[in-house]
């Protein structure tokens, strides 16, 4: 019988799991290799290239060379690439399949840059570049002076609506109380009364207390009536008060509204209402992607990371943790230096607790840079944390730069518009939050000393062109929103209004035809109101003028009268008194 | 087709039931469990270094990894119900700190789901495995030679790689 033991089984065990071992260990930079791009390109849902992997044992460290990491929504741009990725990582946690890594160093970090080739994209991705061949045609058809008056939000509209509301608000009332006033009868019943009252010889204490009696009770209707008429009196002022503004608004709405809607009238509005997104949106993106890299690249990343975790749960299985070790998070980088290059000048950024399981380690992944003058700029400082939870991101992050050299740096170059920044400096500063994935934050962007080249095929695009060569200043106001991984930039300036001036100057019979015609329209839907603001304002004065009357009359009847019997009575006392002393 | 060659050599042949039977129960184990962990190492171990055939080890591991396909969800609820019952958690605390519970891969729900139902199921798989082998030499492979489509195949290509595989 044979023995159950196969000894060349043992050997052939050896040979087999010896080979498997030796060939890992021979080829492990390309397993490195291929599971990093395999597991990088997951995570950004696009292709992700590494030229060449090496690695050490003690301490066991990897370094990736020449990374490149197609843009899901670009593939001919790289999101970002890096000249060298090098990284001390534990051996320990790798058996519980978690990446800590103590030490990472990131150099010649770039961001939009052109690929090669155009990289390969897994996940669906919303196409979001902008077709601007057909805005600055020929053929644009302007739209009617109707048209543009039911489409825009008219301040003249506004204006004649608030007059309307507070001329409704104050008539009815100033009304009631107009009418409510004393009549030039009773005031005539206050002044016989009063005459009355003086006129009569006291003989005798109760007569004199009689008159008293009466005095008062003329001084007690006076007072009342009185005080109507200054209540009507506050109330005038107070409605004149709030009349008097609306009236000059609805005065100066129409003009407002004409300087607004005339470059739309003349044709060119919508052609040119986006022109600062058209010429300086490109740069303003590829600026960005090095100003909100932690939340444009890496934060992203490793959300994708996370959902994919939870994803994989199901068919995969799932790697769970027990004990002391469950507060290790499945990728750690404890600290990093990462340096970025923009034009050759090299920035360094440090971050410490790099991972997407913020909750595990109890801290959240700080970000700075603190750069002082270079080749470049004057200074540049950058501050964010963010914590990444079940909940999504949160997280905030400040800059400020100042004296940023800008050159030959191409804008539009679009259909009948190309453009060239050939110098200028950049100074920007602004702040972005993040809450739940979602982006909220402003940030301004200040060119000077501009010196930019351009040149128009039409109408349009000349006067787009003769703007942008004279332009020496410009702020760009950035809104910056959207969720993670698609970021929202929206740029805005003065440079439509100016452009639209320059168009103004130089308008057609046709399109001056159509502009008087756009103002008579605004001003007719004023003309009306006005004359009744003008008359309601005449009437409420006519009204306070009479109430003033009134008031001075009463004071003066009052106040002459009432001293008129005082200073009677108190003659007759005091002779009666000297009658007496002197016997 | 060399391997089903085999495979038929080895159910006609002088083989012991016993060997065909640990081959078809090894190879049930590497196919319904991921191939990364110590377990795959114990198997090839078990199959290479005692006399198991190792035709039917690869035959029952093709078969069953196409049978774990549908199977793996399944498989994965399993492991983690295991792995998040109260009562065994300071077993799998314990282990989790060793070395080798961490080689095991315990902690993953489809590693350990996967093999706890294989290692179940491995003794039945033998029994019934030894007895098929048995009940095919005595009452099929007879019948089975005799049929037309047999004599077919005794004609064509396939006989003839199988006869010289024997030889």
């Amino acid at each position: 019988m044979k023995s159950i033991i196969r000894w060349q089984g043992l050997v052939a065990f050896f040979v087999i799991f010896g080979s498997l071992a030796a060939i890992i260990v021979l080829f492990l930079d390309t397993w490195i290799r291929l599971g990093a791009q395999a597991g990088l390109g997951k995570a950004t849902g696009a292709e992700v290239n590494i030229g060449s992997v090496s690695h050490t044992w003690s301490p066991f460290g990897v370094t990736l060379n020449e990374l490149q990491f197609t843009d899901p929504k670009a593939p001919t741009t790289n999101q970002m690439q890096a000249d060298t990725v090098s990284a001390k990582i534990e051996l320990a946690p790798l058996l519980l399949r978690k990446l800590i890594i103590s030490d990472l160093i990131v150099e010649g970090t770039q961001f939009a840059t052109q690929r090669d080739s155009k990289g390969e994209v897994y996940v669906d991705v919303e196409d979001d570049t902008t077709d601007a061949k057909s805005l600055f045609g020929d053929a644009i058809k302007p739209p009617s002076v109707d048209e543009i008056l039911a489409k825009s939000p008219l301040k003249t509209t506004q204006a004649v609506e608030d007059t309307q509301a507070v001329i409704a608000r104050h008539e009815d009332k100033l009304k009631a109380q107009f009418e409510a006033l004393p009549s030039k009868q009773v005031l005539a019943d206050y002044q016989a009364r009063a005459k009355a009252l003086s006129e009569v010889d006291y003989k005798n204490p109760a007569a004199l207390a009689k008159a008293k009696q009466d005095f008062d009770q003329l001084k007690k209707d006076v007072l009342a009536d009185k005080q109507k008429i200054t209540d009507f009196k506050d109330s005038v002022q107070q409605a004149k008060a709030e009349l008097g503004p609306q009236l000059q608004t609805l005065k100066n709405a129409p003009s407002q509204d004409y300087e607004q809607l005339k470059a739309i009238a003349a044709g060119d509005q919508d052609a040119i209402q986006d022109v600062t997104q058209l010429v300086f949106g490109e740069q303003a993106a590829k600026w960005s992607k090095y100003v909100l890299a932690a939340f444009d690249v890496i934060a992203p990343m490793l959300n994708n990371q996370a959902k994919q975790t939870e994803e994989n749960k199901g068919v995969e299985g799932q790697w769970l943790a027990f004990d002391d070790t469950s507060g290790l998070p499945d990728l750690w980088i404890k600290q990093a230096k990462i340096s970025v290059t923009y034009q050759g000048e090299s920035v360094a950024s440090k971050w410490t607790d790099i991972t997407h399981q913020h909750d595990l380690i109890g801290k959240a992944t700080v970000f700075s840079i603190d750069s002082s003058a270079s080749a470049l700029w004057q200074s540049l400082a950058l501050n964010g944390d963010f914590w990444l939870n079940d909940l999504g991101l949160k997280a905030q992050q400040s800059w400020r730069l100042a004296g940023l050299k800008l050159s030959d740096m191409p804008l539009a170059n679009i259909d009948k518009l190309s453009s060239e920044l050939q110098q200028g400096l950049l100074s920007s500063n602004g702040g972005l939050d993040i809450v739940n994935n979602q982006l909220s934050g402003k940030g301004i962007v200040d060119l000077s000393q501009l010196a930019i080249q351009a040149s128009g095929d039409n109408k349009l695009t000349n006067a787009i062109a003769n703007t942008l060569n004279q332009l020496k200043t410009l702020q760009l106001n950035t809104d910056i929103g959207g969720t993670l991984g698609d970021l929202d930039l929206n740029i805005s300036s003065d440079l439509a209004k100016q452009i639209g001036s320059a168009l103004i100057s130089s308008v057609t019979p046709e399109q001056q035809q159509k502009l008087d015609d756009l103002k008579a329209k605004l001003n007719a839907k004023t003309s009306g109101l006005l004359g009744d603001t003008d008359g309601a304002l005449g009437q409420w004065s006519e009204w306070e003028k009479l109430a003033e009357g009134d008031v001075s009359s009463l004071n003066k009847v009052l106040e002459a009268q009432l001293n008129n019997a005082i200073d009677k009575q108190k003659n007759k006392i005091k002779d009666k008194l000297f009658e007496k002393l002197l016997g | 087709m060399g391997l089903l060659a085999k495979l038929l050599k080895a159910l006609n042949s002088d083989s012991s039931p016993w060997q065909l039977a640990f081959g078809f129960a090894l190879g049930m184990i590497m196919g319904l469990t991921p191939i990364l962990g110590l377990h795959t190492l114990l198997v090839a171990f078990g199959v290479l270094f005692f006399r198991v055939n190792v035709s039917a080890f690869l035959v029952s591991w093709a078969a069953f990894s196409l049978l774990a396909i549908p199977l793996s969800a399944t498989f994965a609820n399993f492991g983690e119900s295991l792995l998040l019952a109260e009562s065994m958690q300071g077993i799998w605390t314990a282990f989790y700190s060793t070395y080798l519970g961490q080689l095991t891969q315990f902690y993953h729900t489809l590693t350990l789901g996967s093999l706890v139902v294989s290692l179940i199921l491995f003794p039945f798989t033998l029994l019934l495995s030894k007895q098929l082998v048995e009940k095919y030499r005595k009452t099929f492979m007879q019948w089975v030679n005799q049929l037309r489509i047999v004599q077919l195949i005794k004609g064509s290509g396939f006989y003839h790689l199988y006869q010289s595989v024997g030889n």
